[in-house]
């Protein structure tokens, strides 16, 4: 992923904002919450633009939208989204439609 | 060239001719390359060109094609054999255009692919054809700038056909790394490449072309930066 404006970003430690629905899932092992979308890092995607996909696509807010996206630039990847297969599929095909490498897999049981 | 600024109605960016008619010949390259996915071979016309779509150049009149077709930088590598799942396309640039849609598990991937590559390939066939033809609804007078207007309801549209673009023209030019990325701009910003070493693995295509398409990619990822920023500030 590349940046090309120089932006100051948040110390992303101090964001201790959590999605909700990731931490039903992790509590209730829910099945519905089955698989995950997975968003890997490349280097031709813009921090900005990855952000901006995570934000009006998913709905995260700022904070949210730019940990994620952080994660997926520092560790190669991140966990976007949860829920159904056909849930997930949906969010992966529109990863892809805005060209964002996505990937489909079950929760770790 | 201007960067977008925002507008009562969207985003606006300045271009002249010239920087419109290749942006928009490569974005249809993209177009054309898309229709030739198996099994979406009924979305092109005689002429290879989307569906439905007008040729670049045609709008504008008669326009000399001065820029290099994609052809010009072929594909960078090719996976090994074996090595794909069933249905990825042998073209890494198509590949990274339409990946898998698991890491692992082949059953998923042709399933995922079976569901949505046909949509996949028609809303980003739209989406690159939309941005061509609106760079060519002007032809402004040899050395003036015309405004690009992108109406804040194709804005998303036209941030992923940037992306689009810019994708098939990394593969081509074998960019799989950040600091490739950062390698591609020093090479533009110091000017004539000719005379040091290729830089990285070049496949034969030659310095022109791919000191052209690494421009190209170089200028879509500053229009879509400026394009982006103006965006997230309507996100607030």
């Amino acid at each position: 992923m590349v940046v090309m404006t120089e932006t100051a970003y948040p110390d992303v430690s101090e964001d201790v904002r959590t999605d909700v629905r990731e931490d039903e899932a992790a509590q209730t092992g829910a099945t519905a919450d089955a698989w995950q979308t997975v968003v890997w890092n490349d280097p031709v995607n813009l921090m900005s633009y990855v952000t901006y996909v995570f934000r009006s696509y998913f709905g995260y807010d700022e904070a949210h939208a730019r940990r994620l996206m952080l994660q997926v630039h520092e560790e190669g990847r991140s966990v976007v989204s949860r829920g159904s297969r056909e849930k997930v599929e949906v969010d992966v095909q529109a990863m892809h439609g805005f060209g964002l490498w996505a990937t489909m897999q079950r929760a770790a049981a | 060239m201007r960067a977008f600024r925002p507008h009562a109605l969207g985003y606006v960016a300045e271009l002249d001719a010239a920087e419109r008619i290749v942006l928009a010949q490569v974005l249809a390259d993209v177009a054309q390359m898309l229709g030739t996915v198996e099994g979406d071979t009924d979305r092109t016309d005689d002429d290879g060109r989307p569906a439905g779509a007008a040729a670049p150049g045609d709008p504008a009149g008669p326009v000399e094609r001065t820029e290099v077709p994609l052809d010009e930088l072929p594909p960078h590598g090719l996976p090994s054999e074996g090595s794909a799942a069933p249905g990825l396309p042998a073209d890494p640039a198509l590949a990274r255009l339409l990946p898998d849609g698991s890491h692992d598990d082949a059953d998923v991937s042709s399933e995922f692919r079976r569901l949505t590559q046909h949509d996949l390939v028609d809303r980003k066939t739209a989406a690159l054809m939309l941005l061509a033809n609106l760079l060519l609804a002007e032809e402004p007078e040899p050395g003036t700038r015309a405004p690009l207007l992108v109406r804040r309801e194709d804005a998303g549209a036209v941030a992923a056909a940037l992306t689009d673009l810019r994708l098939v023209l990394a593969a081509r030019l074998g960019i799989e790394t950040d600091a490739q990325v950062e390698a591609v701009h020093e090479e533009l910003v110091a000017g004539s490449p000719d005379e040091g070493a290729a830089d990285g693995p070049d496949d034969g295509a030659g310095a022109g072309p791919r000191r052209f398409f690494a421009s190209v990619f170089a200028t879509a990822g500053w229009l879509q930066d400026s394009l982006v920023e103006g965006m997230l500030g309507d996100l607030g």
